[in-house]
């Protein structure tokens, strides 16, 4: 057994050298689909993530009319203890408001003064617990918080959350189908390759017929070199993506762009890599497989 | 060892290559088969080796039908028995010592004794001192020596040779029969088709099937 694999081993590796020129072609195709495999993996792992922490963080603010008599205070607060999706809450009154305004924009401390009047009305900020963090719950919630008495308006901030979703998805589909488009020509190539090696050695797969060698025997090797083909590309696109990526994040620091400069924040985790890797050999291995397969038989 | 019963080969609908062959080739037999060329010779030997499928009629090889025999089990059959061209079919890019170690590295026998083997088989046939080389360094003679080691290299039970001397001179074919009639001395049965009949001359105990237009015209 473990004479065979070495066998197979040597005699893949041995042609994948001897034939450079067209093992490359192969190579060059599954590390194409490979890197943008890749790349959407990266972009949706990156936009999952800032996705999830979006959805950590989400608050609930409710404003409310001003000068609400204790008593409705009071019930508001009672009504916002019984809601099991509201973990923690803090009221903030006019004042505080005005306070945090200040302490954010000094430039603008003298805006109350200017307009007569302390704008800012008094409010809730409420914390959503963990397992209510959909954006559905959070909409459901916020309906039912809408209809409460001396509750002016309800805001919150899953709208770029939602947009991002829906971002997420459509990146999903398009990656889904450029990916599969791109994996069919990979194991179409590979297969294209693999039997024209084959059809050049057809006298010696004859003679290893005449003398019994089994039909894996003489396969082997010609898997072994489209797994090899793959294995390579895998490690090929591995770095091209990683290349990719340093390149962007770093013209996206450049560019000060508060908005896209949080984008990129994460490589792919080893388990893509592995992934990455593996789909390629399971590429090579399938291209070669269907091409050797007519080729030998008996 | 063979047996052939009332065997016919179409390789198209019109022509026969083979017509009702009937015939029993015992263990460590000597046998010819011979005729002019598209007798049939190497139709005959390729139904042996299971290379072609008899259109009708049935082929035992050591009592298993071959013509029933599953792909899968092909190699097992052709393991025993050894296989002789007449443009010695070697593999170019490998030596002569790979060339001949490759059958038993099919059947996973450990290097050192592949080694030894190998060795043995190669200084039987004369060629030893060339294990080195490639076939396309050697004559056509030497080429022939290598095919027939690699024949014999498993101790078959059967050896089998397509005009294996078509190609050499009258001097070095008579070297090849003694090849041949040495295996047979061992107890290997030893099928030859040649249309040559100084060939025969040679062998002084033999079986002849004589083939005209794939009909069997002659058996002594």
């Amino acid at each position: 057994m473990f004479r065979t694999i070495k066998y197979f081993l040597q005699e893949g590796c041995s042609s994948l050298w001897h034939n450079k020129g067209a093992n490359l072609l192969s190579i060059a195709i599954i590390v194409v689909s490979l890197y943008v495999l890749g790349v959407f993996l990266l972009l949706s792992a990156n936009f999952s993530q800032i996705l999830e922490q979006w959805s950590e963080n989400v608050q609930v603010n409710i404003y409310l009319e001003d000068n609400l008599p204790a008593p409705v205070l009071l019930y508001l607060e009672e009504r916002l203890g019984s809601f099991p999706e509201i973990g923690e809450f803090v009221h903030i009154s006019k004042q505080e408001a005005l306070q945090r305004f200040q302490a954010l924009f000094p430039s603008l401390q003298t805006l109350p003064d200017e307009i007569g009047e302390n704008p800012f009305p008094p409010s809730y900020e409420l914390q959503i617990k963990q397992e209510y963090q959909t954006i559905d719950g959070v909409r459901r919630l916020v309906r039912r918080l809408e209809r409460l008495e001396g509750v002016k308006e309800v805001s919150y901030d899953l709208q770029w959350v939602e947009r991002l979703t829906t971002v997420i998805k459509v990146l999903r589909v398009i990656g889904i189908f450029l990916v599969g488009v791109l994996v069919f020509s990979a194991v179409s190539t590979t297969a294209n390759v693999i039997k024209l090696l084959a059809y050049a050695r057809k006298d010696e797969i004859d003679i290893m017929k005449l003398v019994g060698a089994s039909s894996w025997f003489i396969k082997g090797p010609f898997l072994v070199e489209g797994m090899l083909q793959g294995f390579i590309a895998g490690f090929i696109s591995i770095g091209l993506i990683y290349i990719s990526y340093r390149l962007v994040t770093y013209y996206l620091s450049l560019s000060y762009n508060l908005l896209f400069g949080f984008l990129l924040f994460t490589f792919l985790p080893i388990e893509y890599w592995l992934g990455i890797i593996g789909g390629g050999t399971l590429v090579g291995l399938v291209g070669s497989f269907i091409s050797i397969r007519k080729f030998l038989r008996y | 060892m063979i047996q052939i019963f009332n065997v016919f080969k179409n390789y198209d609908p019109v022509s026969a290559a083979l017509t009702d062959i009937s015939l029993h080739i015992r263990k460590g037999e000597f046998a010819f088969i011979t005729g002019p060329s598209g007798a049939g010779k190497t139709t005959l030997l390729k139904l042996i080796y299971r290379e072609e499928l008899p259109t009708r009629g049935q082929i035992l090889v050591n009592k298993r039908n071959i013509a029933k025999l599953p792909s899968s089990k092909i190699p097992y059959l052709r393991r025993s028995m050894g296989i002789v061209f007449q443009d010695f079919k070697l593999l170019n890019n490998k030596t002569i010592f790979d060339n001949v170690s490759f059958v038993l590295k099919i059947l996973g026998v450990p290097a050192t004794i592949t080694k030894k083997k190998v060795f043995n088989m190669l200084r039987m046939v004369g060629i030893h001192q060339k294990m080195k080389s490639f076939p396309p360094q050697l004559s056509g003679g030497e080429q022939q020596r290598v095919a027939i080691a690699r024949a014999l290299i498993n101790d078959p039970v059967l050896l089998l040779a397509d005009e294996p001397t078509g190609n050499l001179d009258p001097e070095l074919s008579m070297e090849i029969m003694s090849l041949f009639e040495e295996a047979n001395q061992k107890g290997t049965t030893v099928i030859i088709a040649t249309h040559n009949p100084s060939l025969m001359e040679s062998i002084k105990y033999k079986r002849v099937i004589v083939l005209d237009k794939g009909i069997m015209v002659k058996c002594y």
